[in-house]
């Protein structure tokens, strides 16, 4: 229903600990960010590909959230194979299209979507408030994670209780976006008054957040201790991003 | 805007990075109590107007919105545009997670000069026009600054990424002058009706 | 045929999947037509409202409006042209900061110059006894203020046929006579949802209940619009006892 929410799913990988998640995905995604040779970079679109599948996220998900990177990477495909000084394929009047240039290019958006898909395993399928509750724990500053906690409350109100109803109302009135000054206009007006209605509910929403004990922090409610799994899981994906780093494959 | 995962050289996300790190810890201690609530629905605005498509031509782009986020937040443009560009890498899969420092530099760093620069003259509300304008100048100007520090990031990363930036760049001056007149009169409401909030 | 504006057949519609709003309605409305929509809160009476200017589409069934069969998002344009709504929360309306560019702001959709639509608007305000609130801050007025410029902004697109969502919800007796007044002269077709059964009474013939998903006529309308429920004694008595007094739902 919200735009906020995660993509549902029960597998071996949801169940693991939402800190050793975030943690592992952080660390995953550092490894993948810096190899540069093939394999290492194979490597990694093959662990993200396998993290996708043990989180049994349907496959039109995850393709929806793969696009705007290749939108992205598609520049890049389309530009760098040109670009890249090396051995031609191809001649197009004064342009060479170079096989370094194409290795790169491929290079690139492997490593892009290698990338992506972990986050979309690890942290896609972990509801907002888990990833909260995770900051927390893993002690980012206190105002940081209550910032996060509050963004994501008033998403939530905002968006459907607001802006939705507004844009609703534009339209029931026949507007129509078009490239023209009225619609910019318009669309000002209407930010202004997302804006000044936004505030002055976040301030009530706030002060009944209060009222109910919330102090910018959220309850410290006991840390489940880590199973066994989770310890595993940690130290595979550690071992992974070390074979990674290493850039040597069999 | 948002650079995706996979392009950037190791050097270039560290540095993003550890700027974005400085500018939301100099946000963060701005982050009074009081102004929690004005920050957190500037990030979730923020948010929100991403999945707003405005036409611009034959096409069209979402909404950026810096320039406005600026004018409202000053530094806390920081933290509420981190925790914002988190939730969209997260959720829509726009930019990513290692991208995450650099994109965030790349839209707060223009939203604080843009504060800086025209944040005096949108504090008018007697003068409507000058508030536009200032407003104006504020939107597009971020989002101008911005493609450049996204420029800069890609070409930092690789000489091969120059056609990619150009067109990139070029991609941009429509989106700079629809996001200008947006931020004009949304800017111009709020002069009018709660100008407090530009404060 | 041509005297039907909506038709509406099967119509299914849900929030989400474990709560269906509307299961299989049928609704026809006709030219002239004035409807009162009645219903306990939450059961759909918005929805419909929505559903039928195409703000919302349903899971399944027709909807044939002005001729011709509407399903798409660029079918309802010419819908929306025609159908003015008023919305149960003024504050979703009123977007713009001066009362004359809201009012302005439908005209200029229908692809009115800036100068004729600002003079559509500034004739809809004169009818209304509005004149002097061009300028106003349409955020600073009351709520019966406020009530009236949205009418204000809907009347000014001249639509054939508008939909009223609880137009006099929130509005103390005074605010709420003045909307009366001018919902009474209107020549359009009406639907319009309330609660305050003596003036749907005065006002419309033809009272639909929304219940389970569906729409049944109500019993026969006690009053002839013609004669106010007051001149029946005991009348007003006996439809009290089965209005509903709660508060307007806040959905959708």
């Amino acid at each position: 229903m919200t735009c906020l929410a995660a993509i549902g799913s029960n597998s071996a990988v949801s169940r693991i600990d939402p800190r050793v998640r975030f943690l592992t995905a952080l660390w995953l995604a550092a490894c993948t960010a810096v190899v540069r040779n093939p394999p290492a970079v194979g490597f990694a679109l093959a662990a993200g590909l396998a993290l996708v599948a043990a989180a049994r996220i349907p496959p039109h998900r995850v393709i929806r959230r793969l696009v705007p990177l290749n939108i992205f990477m598609l520049l890049v495909l389309l530009t760098l194979p040109w670009t890249v000084p090396g051995r031609p394929l191809l001649n197009i009047g004064p342009a060479v299209l170079t096989a370094e240039g194409l290795q790169r290019a491929l290079l690139l958006a492997a490593r892009g979507n290698a990338l992506m898909l972990m986050m979309i395993a690890l942290l896609g399928t972990m509801e907002v408030t888990d990833i909260a509750h995770a900051l927390s724990r893993l002690h980012l500053p206190a105002r940081l994670v209550g910032l996060f906690i509050i963004t994501i409350r008033y998403i939530e109100v905002l968006h459907h209780h607001e802006f939705d109803r507004l844009a609703r109302a534009m339209k029931s009135r026949s507007f129509r976006p078009r490239a023209d000054l009225h619609t910019y206009r318009s669309y000002g007006y209407l930010l202004g008054m997302f804006m000044v209605r936004s505030f002055e509910r976040a301030e009530r929403i706030l002060r009944a957040m209060k009222s109910r004990g919330f102090d910018g922090r959220l309850p410290a409610l006991e840390a489940p201790p880590l199973r066994p799994a989770d310890i595993a899981f940690a130290v595979s994906t550690a071992f992974a991003g070390i074979i990674m780093l290493g850039g040597v494959l069999p | 805007m948002h650079i995706s995962e996979g392009i950037l050289s190791a050097p270039v996300l560290a540095g993003g990075g550890l700027l974005t790190a400085v500018g939301t810890a100099l946000g963060l201690r701005r982050l009074t109590p009081e102004r929690l609530p004005r920050v957190a629905v500037m990030g979730a605005a923020f948010f929100v107007a991403s999945l707003v498509h405005v036409p611009i031509g034959p096409s069209s782009a979402h909404l950026i919105l810096n320039g406005l986020c600026g004018l409202i937040l000053g530094w806390s443009a920081f933290p509420a545009l981190l925790v914002s560009l988190f939730l969209q890498a997260l959720l829509f899969g726009f930019g990513g997670l290692t991208t995450l420092g650099v994109n965030t530099f790349d839209m707060a760093a223009p939203a604080v000069a843009c504060a800086w620069l025209f944040g005096k003259a949108c504090n008018n509300p007697a003068r409507p026009r000058l508030v536009f304008a200032a407003g104006a100048a504020a939107g597009a100007l971020a989002v101008a600054l911005g493609c450049l520090a996204t420029a800069t990031a890609l070409f930092l990363s690789g000489r091969e990424f120059i056609p990619a930036i150009i067109a990139l760049a070029a991609a941009h001056i429509p989106i700079m002058i629809a996001e200008g007149l947006i931020t004009g009169w949304a800017a111009w409401f709020l002069a009018k009706i709660k100008p407090e909030l530009l404060r | 045929m041509s005297n039907v504006l909506f038709e509406l057949r099967r119509i299914d519609f849900a929030y989400d999947d474990t709560r269906p709003v509307l299961r299989g309605l049928d609704f026809t409305l006709r030219r002239g037509e004035r409807v009162a929509l009645t219903g306990p809160n939450g059961c759909g009476k918005s929805t419909l409202l929505h559903i039928m200017t195409g703000l919302l589409k349903p899971s399944s069934g027709t909807l044939v409006a002005f001729g011709r069969t509407r399903r798409e998002e660029k079918d309802f344009h010419e819908v929306r042209r025609r159908t003015g709504l008023l919305f149960q929360d003024v504050d979703d309306q009123l977007f713009c900061p001066t009362v004359i560019e809201d009012v302005a702001f439908g005209p200029l959709n229908l692809g009115l110059d800036r100068h004729a639509a600002v003079r559509r608007a500034r004739a809809v305000l004169g009818t209304l006894g509005l004149d002097d609130f061009e300028d106003r801050i349409t955020f600073r007025l009351s709520e019966g203020e406020k009530r009236l410029v949205a009418l204000a902004g809907v009347l000014a697109m001249e639509p054939e046929v508008i939909l009223l969502d609880e137009p006099m919800a929130g509005l103390d007796e005074t605010a709420a006579r003045r909307v009366e007044e001018i919902i009474l002269t209107l020549p359009q077709t009406l639907v319009i949802i309330a609660h305050d059964t003596d003036f749907l009474a005065r006002l419309t013939r033809r009272t639909l209940r929304l219940h389970a998903g569906r729409l049944r006529e109500a019993p026969p309308d006690p009053f002839p619009s013609h004669a106010s429920p007051a001149d029946a004694p005991g009348g007003v008595q006996s439809i009290r006892t089965s209005q509903e007094r709660s508060k307007p739902c806040t959905k959708p």
